[in-house]
């Protein structure tokens, strides 16, 4: 998605051009775009005149903010230790082959994402997978297979 | 301030209040390894090696000494088991991820890492587990060497670029294990804006940011290092030279002179090529009978100059003999050379390559504030709350003040930058204004005119040390906005606006920044930069003053010293008889009468015929800013060319003789930079070759014996009778900081110049009519 600096500026406007709105406008421009595009981080270091390198440190920092395009929907499946034990890794593989996804990557339609997740608190419903923060739980492979489909037919 | 007793190791230490444990320790003289920190930058915490047991009752911590402040009644221990197995720990940690190859390691005896772990006796291997791989030699950078893997994360070169160059190019990338030091969005550092400082290069404890120059060829310890003060630019940095034989290794800024405390520039930095180069002169040369350079004994060398010279002399032409002096000589060269025209040769045809540019300083300045030249300090300039940026792309130029007006500008002050072109400073401007070249005078004479209209003055400041105000009042009605807008080439909104802003924050901080080669402005224009501060009450304060930043090295000590036409040492007037009486019999030589030549006079004189010697002493005169094919019409109708340089030039194809002298490097003597402060200059490096003190001195002793110096010490000692800003100082008794003129009869400097004495208040001295 092409980054409209229009847009940018409306988003500082509403935080106000000041070093301690950083957060909430980096936040605000993740949430529009599903990533900070270069564009939009080197316009708000302009307006808030801050040096560049310290708006790249905080995008860096935070995993929240991604500085490459990522999806539409974020998958998270959590490889925390109940989880792992439960099948995690299976729940992964079965991913990566219906979707041709592995963690971290991106469809080239930019529909979906797949992240892991250290641990969602929810290790009794292990293994867990959250769809833009919506748990699913229990899983299996052949339940993740269905799900994978459903998010794809969404996209259709 | 409070004080605050606490125990160290059993020993009572008495701190001020708010110092932290690692000074207070120091104080004590008590050792605490650190890594991260450093006392010339701001504390960051990042490694831990400081850890000190804070002893409570009945139990203890850990806290890190480097940014811990001290406390009543603290009890600390910084050699117990508890922190050494700490200290030890950190350094293991350290080492597991660290390439630990310190045999062929550039930084190796030098690398703080490896003697903390020397220290601690702490070897690799205690932990195994993950290490990063970055490439070698990852950035195509052409002065430094970037090997990330042997980065420890201290943060010093963020900090570093940040504090001390204000680039703000090297950050932090990513968190916990994956954390990194690299650029915005990674780019190659010159690609992000690098401004080649070599600060971090400065910084970096280990090698992860190190140079190029010497890599692989020598080992630190197969080098010296010594301090001397730089004089390729007017902010006269005290530089460390790390130099092997005859060849500069690497250059560090030296953190005891006030000048730069540590800093240094691109120029400073890398640009010892000069020195190190095949360009280097090492040959005395005499054009023979057939018209090729011979090389001779520099004893005949220098006796055939003198008896060319002396031969002119007598025969009643002093006149058409010049003398033109580069602008990185020591103050007793300058001095030496200005005896030698004078008192040797009977001619004051004796000028500086920025002699030009600095004259209608002293004329403009001295009249208006008491002394030509800048009259704040560099450090005062990060003072400052508004500050008008004119003249040289002080960045590259005049880089330490260019430094200082980027702290400033940190601290919230308003930057007004007026440069035809796009410069460095620009992306800390809060206002830019491409003003025409050379059009800064009807600029500054816009701010006053606007500040008087709107009466944004400072009255009570007026009052108290001002007068003729209201003749300045007078003289501006005349002026109008338009007229200078045109003249800018910006509109009279602009200029209304920028001096709205410049006016509204004080002190206001007005520097202009001399360049050779770009159109000199006259004496009126730095009066009227006094007027603008008077105006603004921003004069005689930290932050405030007419910073005018010299065009060369040692351009001020050559003005103190004499070296141009119209003056004589200590700026007494050429012409005037009581001063000629008292030179003469300081000199026991007649002196000539009337003002000498500039140098641009001279090269006019050389193409009439008029000039026919000439004595180039570290100058490059195809460097000058004549057209080269003027200057080689100038140098080919001389009889007598004399070239004395450290390097080879294009004047050599036209010499009749050429004296090799040693690189300022070398030098034993004195110099003074922008802020007048007088430093000493220590030989660095053993050159091979005489200086130019002995080599002028040589031609001196061998035109009038008399005249001769026994001695660069005698040379100074001599020169400070002459000066009454130096008052007969005591060159022994000036330590590294050296001293600003001008000196009290006591030997202590001035900080600042300018503020009005409240008797014979300041005067506005200014002439609208003469725009």
């Amino acid at each position: 998605m092409d980054c409209n600096i229009q847009e940018v500026d409306a988003i500082i406007e509403q935080w106000g051009a000041k070093p301690d709105s950083l957060l909430q406008i980096m936040l605000d421009i993740n949430h529009r775009y599903h990533y900070l595009p270069k564009e939009s981080v080197k316009r708000v270091a302009e307006r808030l005149e801050m040096p560049l390198n310290q708006l790249f440190s905080v995008a860096t920092f935070f995993k929240v903010f991604s500085l490459v395009p990522r999806g539409r929907t974020i998958v998270h499946i959590c490889t925390g230790t109940a989880c792992h034990v439960k099948g995690a890794p299976k729940l992964l593989d079965r991913f990566e082959k219906d979707l041709k996804l592995r963690p971290g990557e991106t469809t080239a339609d930019l529909a979906l994402t797949l992240e892991t997740v250290n641990c969602v608190g929810a290790c009794s419903a292990a293994p867990v997978v959250l769809v833009d923060g919506v748990t699913h739980t229990e899983m299996s492979a052949n339940k993740i297979s269905k799900l994978a489909k459903e998010l794809k037919a969404q996209e259709g | 301030m409070a004080k605050i007793t606490l125990k160290i190791n059993g020993q009572d230490v008495q701190v001020d209040e708010g110092s932290t444990i690692l000074q207070a320790a120091k104080e004590a003289g008590i050792y605490v390894p650190t890594l991260c920190y450093h006392p010339f930058l701001p504390l960051e915490e990042a490694c831990r090696i400081c850890v000190v047991e804070e002893v409570r009752r009945g139990w203890s911590t850990l806290v890190a000494a480097c940014v811990f402040p001290v406390r009543q009644g603290m009890v600390i221990e910084t050699d117990s088991e508890m922190v050494n197995e700490s200290r030890r720990t950190i350094l293991e940690l350290l080492l597991s991820d660290h390439p630990n190859a310190c045999m062929t390691c550039q930084a190796t005896g030098e690398c703080e890492l490896q003697d903390l772990a020397y220290r601690f006796q702490v070897t690799a291997g205690a932990y195994q587990g993950q290490r990063h791989k970055y490439p070698v030699d990852s950035d195509p950078h052409p002065l430094l060497h970037i090997d990330m893997n042997k980065c420890v994360l201290c943060r010093r070169c963020i900090r570093a670029c940040h504090d001390i160059q204000g680039a703000d190019i090297w950050t932090k990338v990513g968190r916990g294990f994956n954390q990194r030091i690299s650029t915005a969005f990674e780019l190659p550092l010159l690609d992000a804006g690098c401004e080649s400082c070599g600060h971090c290069a400065d910084f970096c404890p280990v090698d992860a940011i190190g140079v190029r120059s010497g890599r692989g060829e020598v080992r630190p310890w197969n080098a010296v290092s010594g301090s001397t003060v730089c004089l390729q630019c007017a902010c006269g940095c005290l530089a460390q030279y790390q130099v092997a034989g005859d060849k500069v290794v690497r250059v560090r800024g030296d953190f005891r002179s006030p000048a730069n405390r540590g800093a240094l520039c691109k120029l400073g930095r890398f640009n010892f090529d000069f020195i190190n180069g095949p360009q280097r002169l090492t040959e005395t040369l005499v054009r023979g009978e057939s018209g090729e350079l011979k090389p001779v004994a520099l004893a005949e060398a220098i006796e055939t100059t003198a008896k060319a010279l002396s031969e002119v002399r007598d025969a009643g032409e002093s006149a058409s003999i010049g003398i033109i002096a580069g602008g990185m000589l020591a103050n007793e060269d300058y001095y030496a050379a200005q005896k030698l025209a004078r008192g040797g040769l009977f001619t004051n045809n004796i000028d500086h390559v920025s002699g030009p540019w600095q004259l209608p300083v002293y004329e403009g300045l001295s009249t208006s504030l008491g002394l030509g030249a800048m009259t704040n300090s560099l450090e005062d300039l990060s003072q400052a709350r508004s500050i008008l940026v004119m003249g040289s792309n002080t960045l590259e130029k005049q880089a330490i003040a260019a430094l200082k007006v980027r702290a400033a500008v940190r601290g919230g002050a308003k930057l007004l930058l007026a440069h035809p072109r796009e410069v460095g400073l620009g992306k800390d401007a809060k206002m830019q204004l491409a003003i025409q070249p050379g059009s800064e005078d009807a600029l500054v004479l816009a701010f006053i005119k606007t500040i008087l209209d709107q009466k944004l003055y400072d009255e009570a400041f007026l009052e108290a040390y001002t007068q003729d105000f209201d003749k300045l009042v007078r003289s501006m009605e005349k002026v109008e906005l338009a007229e200078l807008a045109e003249k800018t080439g910006l509109s009279a909104a602009v200029l209304t606006e920028a001096a709205q802003m410049y006016a509204a924050q004080r002190p206001a901080c007005l520097i202009y920044g001399l360049e050779t080669g770009a159109a000199a402005l006259n004496e009126t224009f730095y009066r009227m930069c006094a007027a603008l501060q008077l105006l603004l009450g921003s004069v005689g304060m930290a932050g405030g003053g007419v910073n005018v930043l010299g065009a060369a090295g040692n351009a001020q000590g050559a003005a103190d010293f004499g070296a141009w036409p119209k003056y004589l040492p200590g700026y007494r007037p050429a012409g005037q008889s009581g001063t000629k009486k008292m030179i003469a019999k300081l000199w026991g030589a007649e002196l000539p009468g009337a003002a000498g030549l500039s140098w641009p006079e001279m090269f006019e004189a050389m193409e009439k015929g008029t000039l026919t010697c000439l004595y180039l002493i570290g100058v490059d005169p195809f460097s000058v800013g004549i057209a080269p094919n003027k200057v080689e019409a100038a140098l080919a109708r001389l009889k007598l060319l004399i070239v004395q340089d450290c390097r080879k030039t294009r004047a050599l194809d036209f010499a009749h003789v050429v004296l090799p002298a040693a690189p300022f490097i070398a030098k034993q003597g004195t110099a003074i930079n922008c802020e007048r402060r007088l430093q000493k200059l220590e030989p660095v490096v053993r050159s091979g070759v005489a200086g130019d003190f002995e080599l002028i001195n040589g031609i001196l002793k061998a035109v009038n014996e008399s005249l001769a110096f026994t001695g660069v010490d005698q040379a100074f000692a001599e020169a400070v009778q002459l000066h009454k800003d130096l008052d007969n100082l005591n060159l022994a008794a000036v330590t590294v900081e050296g001293v600003q003129l001008p000196v009290s009869p006591e030997g202590s400097g001035t900080e600042r110049l300018g503020l009005p004495l409240e008797e014979g208040k300041a005067k506005f001295k200014f002439y609208a009519a003469r725009m």
